[in-house]
């Protein structure tokens, strides 16, 4: 066990943790930051994708030890263009079904509009291959994305 | 033809190598063979010796033919369903990083390297025939722009390349160690680096 | 077992079904679609080889043990129609067309399905390009609700149709996660008509009822494109082979 500090959503957060404990435990357990979900814990379905400095990240897949000084984002606390596009193309297309791949959904979705403006089906296949959605609400996830992309401009 | 020991066997890579050292012949003795006939049997059977290393799937596996890598020791596609990308660092939105990270995480299964990446299109090996390889990895256009000594140091410095021997949890290493390897490797090149037939 | 078979509802002079209790070593329990997924893959399938040995097209087929029955009819058309059914797929491209009659809770509520797939050439594979989906569910309150079942439902069959395979080794199942149980992903959706028909009848069922129609009618588009004829679930990823 050791206190590590991880700066998150703006603020930095102090835990006992081992140094091998998963983020995404780090988060749901002990900052009670349930919105990030676990799915598969070996990086296979990204239900617990999160931003490390702005990047994608699956936080069932990062040690605490090897965050460091990256700002971690969860879903409660992103902000900006990209995500209030997301955000509200989400509620438009009523994509989400039992919900509980959505948050990955929204992080990697965001994640791809700061990598590209405007996606093609392709480049959105591609980058949201890594979040599994087993309502299958894949065909909404694609049109919102579009949606987004549209009101940001691209 | 030169009988090839084991690579499971490194010690009989050392011993061979040491033994090229002094001469072809007390090769033969140490194999109970015939002599090599010509120095370019010789320096394909250390091809195929690296061989084992180069199709091993440690290695193969971010070497694909295609834009998905492959998994495990069975070589079935990676997932999730990620692509190289336009520059082997995945496509964006899912770089490798997303879930690689500096170091291997035997926690997640996950294996790491701080510049986790596929090898680019165009050093695809995985299907292809050992002879085919060795071709394909002495050509400056498909191994990354490298003549001989800058393949060398990458098959023996490179710690990406290295990762094969140190690959965490549930995988089989490579054989061998990477410094053998490139030691086969350097022993190759300095026999001519003849290929396997294609 | 039986569910979607012993109701079924095409005209049949003779028709029996008789089942045998089988005690299994696992446990077993419902999941969505109940055992509609797997009775009417076979039965579904079963009409297509008749179809098929009587020379006759796949929809004509259907439509002549249905018409007794003018909601079922209507969702055979209906689909029939948007998919261009009497036009025959570009070369390469391969279409099955499915029905089923989901009678659920016990006979209280029927809700009509109709289905067209369609796949497309993609390099040396068949992949899925496009469902239609017709649906009679009678009064519908929402359909956005509704779209969103047709198209997760479809998605969700798709899993099961294609990837879902549990095997034991040793007494234990040998899947412990989506490496080696994998969920459909995001390119492997196809696009998804739903074809939602107006109703006076009260509203019926939805949750389950488009699942069970997608793997047969895929089994008689591959069984029209490669000759083979597919009767497991998951089907074998190299069915799709051309
Ligand atoms: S929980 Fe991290 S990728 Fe599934
Ligand atoms: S909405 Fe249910 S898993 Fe995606």
């Amino acid at each position: 066990m050791a206190t590590v500090t991880l700066r998150i959503n703006g603020a930095n957060r102090s835990l006992e943790v081992d140094g091998d404990t998963p983020l995404l435990w780090a988060l749901r357990d002990h900052l009670k930051l349930t919105g990030t979900k676990f799915g598969c814990g070996e990086a296979y379905c990204g239900a617990c994708t999160v931003f490390v400095d702005g990047n994608p990240v699956r936080s069932c897949s990062l040690p605490v030890s090897q965050v460091g000084n990256g700002a971690i984002t969860t879903i409660e606390g992103i902000s900006g263009p990209e995500a209030a596009a997301v955000q509200q193309a989400w509620i438009a297309r009523d994509v989400p079904q039992c919900g509980y791949c959505q948050s990955g959904q929204i992080m990697s979705a965001i994640a791809l509009l700061k990598a590209i403006r405007k996606p093609t089906d392709r480049g959105i296949d591609l980058a949201m291959g890594g979040n599994l959605c087993r309502c299958a609400t894949y065909v909404r996830i694609r049109a919102a994305i579009h949606d987004a992309a549209r009101a940001l401009g691209g | 033809m030169l009988r090839v020991p084991s690579v499971a066997d490194m010690t009989l890579v050392r011993l061979l190598l040491s033994v090229f050292g002094l001469s072809a012949c007390l090769v033969a003795a140490a194999f109970g063979q015939s002599p090599p006939s010509d120095a370019v049997a010789r320096s394909v059977a250390l091809f195929r010796e690296a061989g084992k290393v180069l199709q091993h799937p440690r290695c193969l596996n971010c070497h694909p033919v295609g834009d998905r890598p492959t998994q495990n020791d069975t070589m079935r596609p990676h997932i999730s369903r990620v692509v190289r990308g336009a520059d082997g660092h995945g496509p964006p939105g899912l770089p490798c990083s997303a879930c690689h990270h500096a170091a291997n995480y035997d926690a997640a299964h996950v294996p790491g390297h701080t510049d986790w990446h596929l090898a680019p299109a165009s050093m695809a090996w995985a299907g292809k025939s050992l002879g085919a390889i060795c071709v394909q990895i002495k050509d400056p256009a498909r191994n990354g722009g490298r003549d001989m000594a800058a393949l060398l140091r990458h098959v023996s410095e490179d710690s990406l390349v290295g990762w094969a021997w140190s690959p965490g949890a549930g995988r089989t290493s490579a054989p061998g160690t990477q410094a053998e390897f490139g030691a086969v490797m350097r022993a190759w090149a300095e026999s001519g680096a003849h290929c396997p037939p294609e | 077992m039986v569910d979607g078979i012993y109701n079924q509802s095409y005209r049949l002079p003779n028709f029996l079904v008789e089942t045998i209790d089988t005690p299994l070593p696992v446990p077993v329990y419902f999941m969505r679609s109940v055992g509609s997924t797997a009775a009417v893959f076979f039965w579904e399938s079963f009409i297509s080889d008749l179809a098929n040995r009587a020379g006759i097209d796949q929809y004509t087929y259907r439509r002549n043990m249905l018409s007794h029955d003018p909601l079922a009819l209507r969702v055979l058309d209906v689909v029939a129609a948007a998919a261009h059914w009497t036009t025959p797929p570009a070369p390469g491209h391969a279409r099955g067309i499915s029905y089923n009659c989901y009678v659920g809770r016990g006979g209280r509520f029927k809700t009509y399905v109709a289905q067209v797939v369609e796949l497309a050439p993609d390099g040396d594979r068949l992949v899925l390009k496009r469902v239609f989906c017709a649906v009679d569910p009678g009064l519908v309150i929402n359909p956005n609700t509704l779209t969103a079942q047709i198209e997760g439902g479809i998605g969700f069959a798709l899993t099961t149709a294609l990837h879902s395979r549990i095997t034991f080794a040793n007494g234990v199942v040998e899947q412990s996660n989506f490496d080696s149980y994998p969920l459909l992903a995001i390119d492997e959706m196809p696009e998804i008509v739903p074809l939602i028909l107006p109703s006076d009848r009260p509203p019926q069922g939805f949750g389950e009822v488009v699942l069970a129609p997608v793997a047969p009618a895929i089994a008689q588009a591959l069984l029209q494109a490669t000759g083979r004829r597919i009767d497991v679930m998951p089907l074998p990823a190299d069915a799709f082979r051309r």
